[in-house]
């Protein structure tokens, strides 16, 4: 005996249970369509109508939404692959070779995935800045939230930088010398920079020691990286991502959309 | 989509046009859908086919040769080559952040807001493009010019390590430098006032020195580069205390 | 509504007793917040360990006569160059004063030089091109008890300072 789907369907979104999760039924109807925008928290950073204008790629190229979509990607497969790494200086290059070698299910595509997308953030962001200068996007009264994206592009490369530090290969290494030791360069506050006796800055006490936890690049330095790429980064650049979204939606699109 | 998605709205008081708006969703939700999609689909393609770098195990007696950064660090690698790294490391960066940051203030243009244009904002386009560019050409130097010791290869010449060994550097001394950064800085603060006199009193005394001195930092790094490719100058101005 | 308002001023007086704590309040809390602040963020705060575990800064590097007669020897592990000039000892710190690379001892043209910047040095590590804004550093030389050069790169000497045996 076939069951009446209608029944079925009844059966199932018209319990209590039901509707207690799903605040609105799926009807395709106008007040729905509104619905899924404003009662869903996932969606709400849109408003519930767009023109119609804006539903041209040639704008935005979908360049900021891809940003913030990588950067989602990139959180989940970061989460991911903490699960296979080691911030040890001695066992960080070995856990990367077995990754490679899918000692883990899917290791390789989720590590080369990762790398990758952080490139094309790079880009996407670049890009996305591109085309807020072009469109004269960051005008008044939207001046600030340009200014929020400068200190998103930063953080951005901060992540690329702290990333791929994390393998502890040739590339991380040096990589991690040549930036500490621009940061001991800094004037007035770096052992190496112009100034630097004035205020008694020296090998074990400037923003270089800071950053490395030590005078030299030992075990210290790559922990260090990894909770600046793994914690405090990611959650500085979500939570500027949510003053982003947040200051398009009060301050209105540009170009009237 | 038909006619009945749209939703016709009031007139727009100052535009005096008729905004044709439609639901979010699912007309632009779906868009971003696809566009996400498109990227996954992308990205899974290219990384299962190319791997991404893992180079030889960390060795602190011996980098690379050349020890090049990621792509889109190139460009500063490329700077630091030609200022000491108080300035290509950390000043520079940060005029760059904090000058990308003053862009909003110091840009008073009200035209221009929401739309693609070039005839309405010149000045503006033409330096943030030059720019933009300006970094670009930096990274593609980095990528593709660079060879063993950072001595530059053309990207069709074989790199070898019998290169001839460039010639020590020189710098003028410290009052000649210092006059030809005071002409340079001086002179092009000074001639605007003077060429564009509307432009300079549209835009204020305030407004206008941090414009130009940004610009000035920009096209003075493009000589220095050029003075040291070309003429061999280590540094325009010399002192005991800093070096530029 | 006189009344309202006439208490909306002396508030913010100091004088009242709400302002008085209003004031007091934000002091005390602004102040403790950034003392805390200070104290984790600044110099010397958080981020400063205190006891470090680093390797030995002095070391020893073979007998006098392991050396060639004129002749530069690259020791990678505990990155210094020792350069013999007949009976004359340096030793030279491998570190770039550019931006900290392993500079390379190229023997045919008997210059250093840098992979990551291209930073050049003379023999005796002065800089002469590239972007390198000082000479390579000289480390402190002598001999241990049991006949063994040390190199003490926790001091730093003079250029034309050498170690003769």
């Amino acid at each position: 005996m076939i069951p009446d789907l209608k029944k079925v369907i009844e059966l199932i979104t018209g319990n209590e249970i039901w509707k207690s999760v799903f605040r609105h039924s799926y009807e395709d109807t106008p007040r729905n369509r509104v619905l899924q925008i404003v009662g869903n928290v996932w969606m709400h950073i849109h408003p519930p109508t767009v023109r119609k204008e804006s539903l041209n790629i040639s704008y935005t190229f979908c360049l900021g939404g891809l940003t913030f979509f990588i950067f989602l990607f990139e959180t989940l497969t970061g989460i991911l692959l903490m699960f296979y790494y080691t911030p040890d200086v001695n066992r960080a290059y070995a856990d990367m070779i077995d990754l490679s070698n899918n000692a883990a299910p899917f290791g390789r595509l989720l590590r080369n995935t990762h790398r990758w997308a952080g490139h094309a953030m790079v880009i996407t962001v670049c890009f996305h800045m591109l085309r807020v200068f072009l469109t004269g996007a960051y005008k008044s009264p939207r001046q600030f939230n340009w200014v929020v994206g400068v200190v998103l592009l930063v953080l951005t490369l901060l992540l690329s930088f702290t990333g791929y530090l994390l393998p502890w290969d040739q590339l991380g290494y040096w990589a991690i010398t040549v930036g500490t030791n621009m940061a001991g360069a800094t004037p007035f506050a770096g052992y190496q920079g112009p100034f630097a006796d004035l205020f008694g800055f020296t090998i074990d006490n400037d923003i270089r020691f800071a950053l490395l936890g030590g005078t030299s690049i030992q075990a210290p330095a790559l922990l260090r990286a990894y909770v600046w790429h793994c914690i405090a980064l990611p959650s500085l650049a979500g939570g500027l991502i949510m003053l982003h979204f947040w200051r398009v939606r009060k301050d209105g699109f540009s170009g009237q959309l | 989509m038909s006619a009945a998605e749209v939703i016709t709205k009031e007139e727009d008081s100052k535009t005096k046009v008729k905004q044709e708006k439609v639901h979010t969703w699912p007309n632009l939700v779906a868009k971003e859908f696809l566009c996400g999609l498109l990227f996954l689909v992308i990205i899974f393609f290219y990384s299962y086919y190319v791997d991404a770098p893992l180079r030889e195990l960390a060795n602190p007696g011996e980098p690379e040769n050349p020890a090049k950064a990621p792509w889109y660090f190139l460009g500063l690698q490329e700077v630091l080559v030609y200022f000491d790294p108080w300035f290509a490391g950390v000043v520079l960066p940060m005029f760059i952040i904090f000058g990308l940051m003053l862009i909003p203030y110091i840009d008073t243009n009200p035209k221009g807001s929401g739309y693609y244009i070039f005839s309405e904002r010149k000045f503006a386009i033409t330096v943030f493009t030059f720019g933009f560019i300006y970094w670009y050409v930096l990274i593609i130097i980095g990528v593709y010019c660079r060879g063993p010791f950072w001595a530059w290869f053309w990207p069709w010449e074989q790199w070898t390590l019998d290169f001839p060994t460039p010639p020590p550097l020189w710098s003028p001394h410290w009052a000649l430098g210092l006059l030809m950064l005071l002409a340079f800085f001086g002179g092009g603060m000074y001639y605007p006032t003077k060429r564009w006199r509307s432009w300079y009193q549209e835009l204020g005394p305030v407004r206008y020195s941090i414009t130009m001195f940004l610009l000035l930092v920009m096209i003075g790094t493009v000589v220095k580069s050029v003075l040291r490719l070309g003429l061999n100058m280590k540094y325009v101005l010399q002192t005991p205390w800093i070096n530029i | 509504m006189a009344e309202v308002e006439k208490t909306e001023v002396t508030a913010s007086t100091w004088t009242s007793r709400r302002g008085f704590f209003t004031y007091a309040g934000w002091t005390i809390f602004l102040g403790t917040t950034l003392a805390f602040m200070a104290k984790t963020f600044s110099f010397t705060g958080f981020f400063f360990p205190k006891v470090l575990f680093e390797p030995s800064k002095k070391f020893p590097v073979g007998y006098p006569a392991d050396f060639p007669d004129h002749g530069v020897v690259t020791l990678k592990a505990r990155r210094v160059f020792i350069v013999r000039e007949g009976n004359n000892f340096s030793a030279i710190s491998m570190v770039c004063q550019h931006l900290g690379c392993a500079v390379h001892w190229t023997e045919e043209k008997g210059i250093y030089e840098c992979p990551c910047h291209g930073s050049k040095y003379y023999k005796d590590g002065v800089n002469f091109a590239g972007p390198a804004p000082r000479p390579l550093f000289h480390f402190d030389m002598h001999l241990s008890d049991d006949g063994k050069l040390m190199v003490d790169t926790s001091t730093i000497i003079e250029r034309v300072t050498v170690l003769t045996i």
